[in-house]
């Protein structure tokens, strides 16, 4: 664990209050803007950590996303389910008879 | 009794004119030029013979063929495993930098492009590439579409840059991922990310 920008981001610092750099031996605070006291590594790695566990619990969320039918076809399946308020079934039919699929 | 043979003693000094000679009579060997004359070099006009055009060295070429993680929202240096090119020796792949060789400071050509991808969902934001001399950014690309994340982007960047003898050059990217991290991508052909410059000879 080092320092990171989502460390920091958890703490409740903007990425314009600080410039991280890693010339190879690991990141390090190049620049500090922020009003606040600048964080001990400790209490970034101990706020990541916290980010990384919650961003982990939510992966089924990234894998599902790009699996899924496009939304456009989704509404389409629940227009052709006649599901739809009468009001947007109507709108939607009007577009589908001036355009009919030849 | 006709005369066959003149001593150059009997011809006074800076007396022979351009129609005393025949035409193709002056040799290569009879020139007082300084250097060597070959089919490689040419007769300037202060009387030496010098190699025909620029040899654009010192030159260099790397290439990426590990890749790396880039911390999100971190500045860091690119890493660099192979050497395709290095004419004078500047590259050091264990300091990540090539500098200048003494002697060699002048106007060049540098460049580089990075590829920058996210592994598991398409959730690249922005990506920054830097052109650094002794630490500090010269040239710059950025890509940006913050709205729709990207699963990768790349980015090019050049332009000439006046060096100075000990000066050294790096890359640095950045990026602003949903993950931890993204990658700079290589390859074993060092297609995709490389690194390079060479010199402008002759512009002052």
């Amino acid at each position: 664990m080092a320092i990171t920008s989502k460390g920091l981001q958890r703490l409740g610092f903007d990425r314009s209050e600080f410039v991280l750099e890693d010339a190879g031996d690991g990141a390090y605070i190049k620049e500090w803007n922020s009003e606040s006291p600048q964080p001990t590594e400790s209490e970034i790695e101990t706020a990541h950590a916290e980010w990384q566990a919650e961003y982990d619990s939510t992966e089924y969320q990234r894998l599902r996303a790009p699996e899924y039918p496009p939304i456009g076809d989704q509404l389409d399946a629940l227009f052709h389910a006649g599901v739809f308020p009468a009001d947007m079934a109507a709108q939607l039919q009007a577009v589908k008879d001036k355009y009919p699929n030849a | 009794m006709a005369i066959t043979r003149v001593t150059s003693g009997v011809i006074t000094d800076g007396t022979i004119a351009n129609a005393d000679l025949a035409d193709d009579a002056v040799g290569v060997a009879e020139l007082s030029a300084t250097g060597t004359a070959s089919s490689s070099t040419f007769l300037r006009g202060d009387n030496a013979w010098a190699a025909a055009g620029g040899s654009n060295a010192p030159a260099f070429h790397i290439v990426k063929t590990a890749t790396q993680n880039i911390a999100d929202d971190t500045w860091v240096k690119v890493t660099w495993d192979s050497t395709i090119i290095d004419t004078n020796s500047g590259m050091s792949l264990a300091n990540e930098k090539w500098t200048v060789p003494s002697g060699e400071g002048g106007k060049y050509f540098v460049y580089s492009c990075t590829f920058l991808y996210s592994d598991t969902s398409h959730n690249l934001q922005e990506t920054s590439a830097e052109i650094r001399v002794n630490n500090t950014g010269k040239l710059s690309s950025n890509q940006r579409n913050v709205n729709d994340p990207m699963a990768q982007f790349v980015l090019y960047t050049a332009g000439i840059l006046d060096l100075d003898a000990a000066d050294y050059i790096d890359i640095w990217v950045h990026s602003n991922v949903g993950s931890s991290n993204s990658i700079c991508h290589a390859s074993a052909s060092g297609k995709q990310t490389f690194f390079g410059a060479y010199k402008l000879d002759g512009i002052a």
